[in-house]
């Protein structure tokens, strides 16, 4: 074999990034002392297509058979250059980089000190890559089937965007229908379309759509394997009511006799034990909500099955599992509005006419429980409503982060209020946030329809009156800061517009294992340009579930997702890294040690050989296993003892 | 070009001095206004602290004027949604301006005592023991326990020393071991803190600091929340040394049946949460477990109680400050007890009573409410004794 390492080491100035600290020729001129080095050039971009066609022209003109590069960080482009070995005939893992730039003429001021960390860092490279062994990568077949968590508009369009696209998709929703939070607002804001007429039209193509398997009432409960061959495990929630037979007239929820408060209007209406969350629901069958239902509490009643002509009513009915296998998973779980000490500050809870921003929507939209008339709890016509901004939002006392779309939903309140009742409304914010298309001249036409747009926080709102004209009003407290008047302004309805949170009561990100950020919205691959991948390939996100973002961009980023999960299945394989561990069997002594520590649970007992066997196709190459093997049995290819030490040697030697 | 001088230019100088003094914190205010909505004299006066802090990191001319209004109640600062101790920016800029020889008139006096007699009431020192003395309180000794550290106000002024007397009163009959700290002590240095005298301050703290390292006792207990907040919050920490506010100390002696409230005091009683003892130190509920204690009282709670207390205008150096009728917290406040229908303001801090009586007084409800502190009540309670 030609394994006599023949090493070819190339410094890149990166323009002046990493030349303008690091004496690169100086650099390339000691690498010329090392062992194995045939040549050591400096060239000025070595990422660039000439610079990629020296290290090919010199593995044929030398017969190279090692390749090392000093430039930037491998996140950047040891793909790039590993495809340049490949080009030229070199096993991709024959080629090492070292990081002289981030690592090194990035953060180090004086430049002496940068060249000869820059020396040390390449002469490790050099020094490891002599022992470097040619891993093979393999290719797995990827599954065309996607799953979507998720049946808010984000999981929809994603959900259509894929079935469109020819593959099957299996749509997963915790409630008894899909629609989301969206299903629940009155307008949109800037166009102020019906935010249910456009929606119900995609539900609708969702559940008639035949490449869609949708599954309601139904949660994620395991999910196991590796890009392109993911096992799902789903758990089937009772419904209590055949969906098969049921017809959805209705009749069983109109005798039905226990009334509870609807969580879809936020507990301002009612609703039955047996129920169809909302007029347009998919599927637009009815549920039993077993902890209402008299029946599951105390035995009598069944009125719902006297009078279901089908007989759909099914008491009996237990929850079940499916199994399916997907080559990709788009996390589309959506968000819940803060709900936090914030609104209790301000009165939500203590006064009845303080009321949250999804319990007004409900009041403004028609199918909810006032049909649409905003009117005060106590039944009247507001004659004047305030609209507070930021509860819960910008405060590191409660989310630190801004929610993005509350400014223009509360621009969209004012407008509704001034359209139905010609209130007054006072509109108190801190800056107007209005980045969309469209938005600002929304914002100019809320202005032009006479909203009073305060620039000041609320500090209170209290009903204790100081005037005759607070009497029986609630009284909103804040500093005109443009005018630097404190003011009080009573009024007869206080909105309260909080931002977006991540859910509280979701275990997605555990069974995926996805990490969330410390606000609990799932992190990304790359805030600016890997916004829908993850750190697990295969796993995608779309909508809030990522962060607080307003339709259009869930939509967009629904699509986006929709076309990496068809993407994958159109390529058809996955390319398994080949920087997996591997389990000596003459060595090992079935401790199953490793076993337990793997975080990827690639490992599995042979009990008839009584050996530990790793699954390379599920293995990520972390190193665990081979950390903690007493026996040294475990290694992980490409991180054996004797590339450690060689690179260990290369840095201390000088 | 005469006609371009209106507008003013920013003094970076200044600004950086200031921010180095008041908390780098404050480039981090975004101006929402949510401080001046809440702050106390925004129902009084026209004060905006959102404005000062502008005004401040601008270096811009004209913040002067407001710096000796903040009462030091931070009301402002648990609402400020950076977190931002406004607080801070007031005394920072009163050092400056108590370095460049402004600081008002009104409370040079007491400056002034503090500086001579360790006290800010300008009364001679000797007088200092006078009423532990003249009521047989333990003075401190190795072997004791608790050590009573009374404030100033407890130990010179009239009406606070009844509250002093009840304090012992039940330390006695609680069985304590005890003594009081008497001329060991010094003032703990609460008023020049919060007014900018850095030089003062750490005068009496290193006093205090020497003093109470050498005591036998390993519990402090004291009967303001400004000591309270000066030791638990200003000073280094003491090695194994807890300090207490005499409220919590009656809760726990009332839970545990050491002190036993038998005999019935009639009345509805509303109890002011002290804003050094509340917001300043997250004591709400003690008081308030000692009062629900005593037979016969009625506990109602005003509008604004817990962390939404108004403050008694006393601290900041507000208790020395002239205030105009119709421009003095303590109004509020006793405005808010009168209509809950309480016969008794009931508080813990002697800033707080001096301010509440004087309310009180100032708006013609003498005999139609009284201002008593938790000790005082507690002590009419207790069967044996109580008060002398």
């Amino acid at each position: 074999m030609s394994h006599e390492p023949k090493i070819g080491v190339y410094v890149c100035h990166c323009g002046v990034n990493i030349a303008g600290v690091v004496d690169v020729k100086r650099v390339a001129d000691e690498m010329t002392r090392e062992a194995g080095v045939v040549l050591a050039r400096d060239y000025k971009f070595m990422c660039s297509t000439p610079g990629q066609d020296l290290i090919i022209d010199d593995i044929r003109a030398h017969g190279l058979n090692r390749v090392v590069v000093a430039a930037c960080s491998p996140r950047m482009h040891e793909q790039t250059f590993q495809t340049a070995c490949r080009k030229a005939g070199v096993n991709a893992y024959f080629f090492q980089m070292a990081n002289v730039r981030e690592h090194d003429s990035w953060v180090t001021v004086d430049k002496e000190e940068a060249t000869r960390k820059a020396i040390s860092l390449t002469r490790a490279a050099v020094r490891r890559v002599r022992e470097h062994e040619p891993l093979e990568t393999r290719q797995v077949e990827v599954r065309k089937e996607v799953l979507v968590i998720g049946g808010g508009i984000a999981g929809i369009e994603a959900a259509l965007t894929v079935a469109e696209g020819g593959n099957h998709v299996y749509l997963v929703e915790r409630e008894a229908t899909i629609g989301g939070h969206m299903a629940r607002f009155d307008k949109t804001f800037p166009t102020l379309d019906c935010s249910a007429c456009i929606l119900t039209p995609k539900m609708n193509a969702v559940g008639s759509h035949p490449n869609i398997t949708l599954l309601t009432s139904c949660e994620v409960q395991d999910v196991s394997g590796f890009v392109g061959n993911f096992d799902v495990k789903i758990r089937r929630k009772a419904r209590y009511v055949d969906h098969d037979k049921c017809t959805g007239c209705g009749a069983c929820v109109e005798k039905c006799p226990v009334k509870i408060p609807s969580e879809f209007d936020e507990g301002i209406s009612k609703r039955k034990a047996i129920y169809t969350p909302f007029p347009q629901a998919v599927p637009n069958k009815p549920v039993i909500d077993r902890a209402a239902c008299t029946y599951f509490r105390t035995g009598k009643c069944k009125l719902c099955e006297r009078f279901c002509e089908p007989g759909a009513i099914a008491f009996e009915q237990q929850e079940s599992t499916l199994d399916v296998q997907v080559g990709a998973i788009i996390v589309a779980t959506g968000f819940q509005f803060y709900k936090g000490e914030a609104l209790e500050w301000y009165g939500h809870g203590r006064y009845p006419n303080v009321i949250s921003a999804l319990e007004f929507e409900r009041l403004n939209n028609a199918a909810g429980p006032t049909e649409g008339v905003i009117r005060t709890a106590e039944g009247k016509t507001p004659a004047s409503v305030a609209i507070l901004h930021c509860i819960g939002s910008r405060d590191k006392n409660y989310q630190e982060y801004c929610s993005r779309v509350c400014c223009m939903y509360s621009l969209k309140f004012a407008h509704l209020v001034r359209e139905k009742t010609g209130a007054e409304v006072f509109e108190f914010y801190i800056d107007m946030r209005s980045p969309g298309k469209g938005y600002e001249e929304f914002h100019d036409r809320i202005r032009e329809e006479g909203v009073h747009l305060i620039r000041g926080k609320v500090g209170e709102v209290t009903d204790i009156a100081v005037t005759p004209e607070e009497q029986g009003k609630l009284v909103v407290v804040a500093e005109d800061t443009l005018v630097g008047s404190r003011l009080r302004v009573p009024v007869d309805m206080v909105v309260l517009s909080p931002g977006l949170s991540a859910h509280k009561d979701s275990n997605i990100a555990q069974i995926l294992k996805c990490a969330v950020d410390k606000n609990g919205f799932f992190i990304e691959k790359h805030p600016k340009l890997a916004p829908i991948d993850t750190a697990t390939d295969g796993v995608f996100l779309a909508g809030c579930c990522q962060g607080p973002k307003d339709i259009p961009d869930t939509v967009a980023q629904s699509q986006a997702a929709a076309a990496k999960a068809l993407a994958l299945a159109s390529r058809g394989v996955v390319e398994v890294e080949g920087r997996t561990a591997f389990i000596d069997p003459e060595v090992c002594a079935g401790c199953k040690l490793c076993i337990s520590l793997c975080p990827y649970k690639a490992i599995s007992f042979d009990a008839v050989k009584e050996v530990s066997v790793v699954n390379e196709v599920l293995c990520k190459g972390c190193g665990t296993c081979a950390a903690a093997c007493p026996s040294g049995a475990a290694q992980a290819r490409h991180f054996k003892d004797v590339h450690i030490f060689n690179e260990i040697e290369g840095v201390l030697a000088l | 070009m005469a006609e371009f001088m209106r507008c003013t230019s920013p003094m970076l100088e200044v600004a950086e001095a200031l921010l180095a003094a008041g908390g780098e914190e404050l480039k981090t205010c975004y101006q929402c206004g949510t401080c001046t909505s809440v702050c106390p004299w925004g129902n009084l006066i026209e004060f905006s602290p959102r404005r000062f802090i502008e005004t401040a990191r601008l270096g811009l001319e004209g913040f002067e004027e407001n710096s000796w209004t903040c009462v030091q109640c931070r009301m402002c600062q648990d609402r400020c949604p950076q977190q931002i101790d406004i607080p801070q920016l007031f005394r920072a800029v009163r050092g400056v301006l108590a370095d460049g020889g402004s600081t008002p008139p009104a409370l040079r006096v007491p400056l002034a005592g503090l500086r001579g007699e360790g006290n800010p009431w300008v009364e001679p020192r000797e007088k200092k023991t006078a009423w532990a003395r003249k009521n047989d309180v333990p003075a401190l000794a190795p072997e004791h326990e608790i050590a009573l550290f009374a404030c100033c106000a407890n130990e010179y002024e009239a009406r606070n020393q009844r509250d002093g007397i009840a304090v012992a009163g039940l330390m006695k009959s609680a069985g304590l071991s005890f003594g009081y700290m008497g001329e060991a002590g010094t003032c703990c240095g609460d008023l020049i803190a919060t007014v900018g005298a850095e030089s003062i301050f750490e005068s009496l703290r290193k006093t205090n600091v020497a003093a109470l390292g050498k005591i036998g006792a390993r519990t402090t207990v004291t009967v303001s929340p400004h000591c309270l907040n000066s030791f638990r919050n200003r000073y280094p920490a003491i090695d194994g040394m807890t300090f207490r506010h005499v409220t919590e100390l009656w809760e726990e002696l009332v839970r545990d049946g050491v002190l036993k409230p038998r005999r019935a005091v009639a009345g509805k009683v509303t109890y002011h949460d002290p804003c050094y003892l509340g917001r300043h130190n997250g004591v709400y509920e003690a008081p308030r477990n000692v009062l629900k204690a005593i037979p016969g009282l009625e506990l109602v709670e005003m509008a604004h109680h817990h962390e939404r207390s108004i403050c008694c205008g006393g601290g900041g150096g507000g208790a020395w400050m002239e205030r105009p009728k119709g421009e003095r917290l303590g109004d509020l406040r006793v405005r808010e007890a009168v209509s809950t229908g309480a016969d008794t303001l009931v508080t813990a801090c002697p800033y707080c009573v001096q301010m509440l009586e004087a309310s009180v007084l100032g708006l013609n409800l003498e005999g139609k409410l009284k201002v008593r502190t938790v000790s005082e009540l507690l002590s009419e309670s207790i069967a044996q004794g109580g008060v002398e």
